[in-house]
């Protein structure tokens, strides 16, 4: 129920119908859009539109809708997930527009993003990240009792924060140099505070970041972006705890 | 092995340093911190010795006779080739991070709205830039004199180099002091940047102090930035040939 009346917006979306296809903008009236719908439902309004005007509807990535998943993305208005603090794109409501404005809706862009199809980027360089470090080794065995390992409140809390990245890539679409250090460092960050984390360390720091360098995501230069478009509200603490690690592993070269 | 410990790996020490630590973009990011703090360090000092010219004309001119001889000359060029070095490897590390950024995102975004840098921030390869071709001028004008010879070659009543007299006349000319001062402001932006991020490049940040000292080192840019330009533009508005 919305005490509001529906609006009509104007979309400049991308369009691109594979890898290798130029693609550009395309101009889409929403009409009769909800405040209280969300971003997403508003993008389906329009493609079922499209569906039954026989055209193809505009592709863009979701899962869970909730917030949790990662999986949709979108750079509108020219910010991830529009810019609204802690707001990923499926939690995004239309309330925050207003009848008859234009939004551009363009895909993240970063060369180890490259576009699949309209607003669809491949993100698996993250999972690349990911398989270089991310992890703990551990043998397999029975269960281990629950809280066998005690971890200070103040630690947990501290891996706990970064380990709600999600991994949408919001940080490297924000970067100006389209780096993906607070991705890496977040995953650094939830395990290095952690018993189970501080044997690989300072390995787990060098690898990842190693990797993110030749999957061709660019360098930090502090201008903090990604904290800022974070829609999880990863703190650029972990980018710090990274670099220490990094520095400690390579330039110390204790690994 | 691991993909890190490839790299880190190699025959020599120095190799994998180089391979591991400076090929690295974090690498690159300290090493442009270190050297970035260097030559911020130097700049106060060059501020602090440059403020002489306010005393009277004996003070710079012996200040600078004390500098050219200190430790018979050897520190003097020690110096020298310190800051050098320090500028190649900082100069050297921002344009190579320039280009490997601008790979990072070959298609750009059709509208942009930045959210939480600074224009400092973003200006930092240009003002970079700018101020390294105001330095090349700035050599050339008072450590080599080759820009104006005349007065670079001046004496004063003791035979030494008359620094004092050299500086008063290039300020005395209004084009200069706007040159000065314009080159100050891209000196300013980049220290304002600079000196604030300098902590998180080498892995320091903590909730309370790290804002504590990023204060305080855009406020020793401000001072900075406010005393260099005070040199040439009350010269000129004292009038420059006493
Ligand atoms: S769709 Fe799962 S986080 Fe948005």
């Amino acid at each position: 129920m919305s005490s509001q009346k529906s609006m009509n917006l104007t979309l400049q979306v991308w369009r691109q119908k594979s890898k290798r296809d130029a693609g550009g903008f395309t101009t889409y009236q929403a009409k009769g859009i909800s405040p209280d719908q969300s971003f997403l439902e508003m993008l389906d309004v329009v493609n079922e539109e499209l569906i039954a005007k026989g055209e193809d509807p505009i592709a863009f990535d979701h899962d869970c809708r909730e917030g949790i998943c990662g999986m949709c993305s979108l750079y509108i208005n020219g910010a991830p997930h529009g810019g609204f603090p802690g707001t990923t794109t499926c939690q995004l409501h239309m309330r925050h527009f207003k009848d008859g404005d234009e939004i551009t809706i363009e895909p993240w862009r970063a060369k180890p993003f490259p576009v699949l199809k309209d607003l669809i980027v491949d993100r698996t360089s993250f999972d690349r990240l990911v398989q270089a470090g991310g992890y703990v080794s551990v043998n397999t065995g029975g269960a281990p009792d629950a809280n066998a390992v005690p971890i200070p409140k103040k630690e947990a809390d501290l891996a706990m924060d970064a380990a709600s990245c999600i991994g949408c890539g919001a940080c490297v679409a924000a970067c100006p140099n389209a780096s993906a250090m607070l991705f890496v460092s977040a995953k650094i960050s939830q395990l290095r505070h952690l018993p189970q984390g501080e044997a690989e360390r300072k390995k787990r720091a060098l690898n990842m970041l190693t990797r993110a360098d030749k999957e061709g995501f660019g360098a930090c230069r502090n201008h903090f972006e990604c904290e800022a478009a974070c829609p999880k509200d990863i703190p650029r603490r972990v980018m710090a705890e990274a670099y220490r690690d990094f520095i400690e592993a390579s330039a110390l070269r204790e690994e | 092995m691991s993909e890190g410990e490839r790299v880190v790996r190699g025959a020599l020490p120095f190799s994998r340093l180089v391979g591991g630590f400076v090929m690295s973009s974090v690498g690159a990011k300290v090493i442009m911190a270190l050297t970035g703090v260097v030559l911020w360090l130097f700049l106060i000092g060059h501020l602090v010795g440059n403020l002489q010219i306010f005393q009277v004309p004996d003070a710079i001119n012996s200040y600078a006779v004390f500098l050219h001889t200190l430790g018979h000359g050897a520190a003097l060029w020690a110096v020298r080739a310190s800051l050098l070095a320090c500028l190649f490897a900082h100069v050297g590390m921002g344009l190579r991070l320039a280009a490997l950024n601008r790979a990072a995102r070959p298609v750009a975004y059709a509208k942009t709205r930045r959210l939480r840098t600074s224009p400092a921030a973003l200006w930092m390869a240009a003002s970079g830039v700018l101020l390294f071709v105001f330095l090349v001028f700035h050599l050339n004008h008072f450590t080599t004199g080759m820009f104006d010879p005349a007065s670079f070659g001046l004496k004063d009543a003791e035979g030494r180099q008359d620094v004092y007299r050299m500086v008063r006349i290039a300020f005395s000319n209004p084009g200069l002091v706007v040159v000065y001062v314009v080159a100050q402001l891209f000196v300013f932006s980049h220290l304002l940047h600079g000196t604030a991020s300098v902590w998180q490049s080498i892995g320091v940040n903590h909730p309370v102090w790290t804002p504590v000292l990023s204060g305080m080192g855009r406020s020793l840019a401000l001072l900075i930035f406010l005393g260099n330009i005070a040199i040439p533009v009350i010269i000129l508005i004292v009038g420059g040939r006493p």
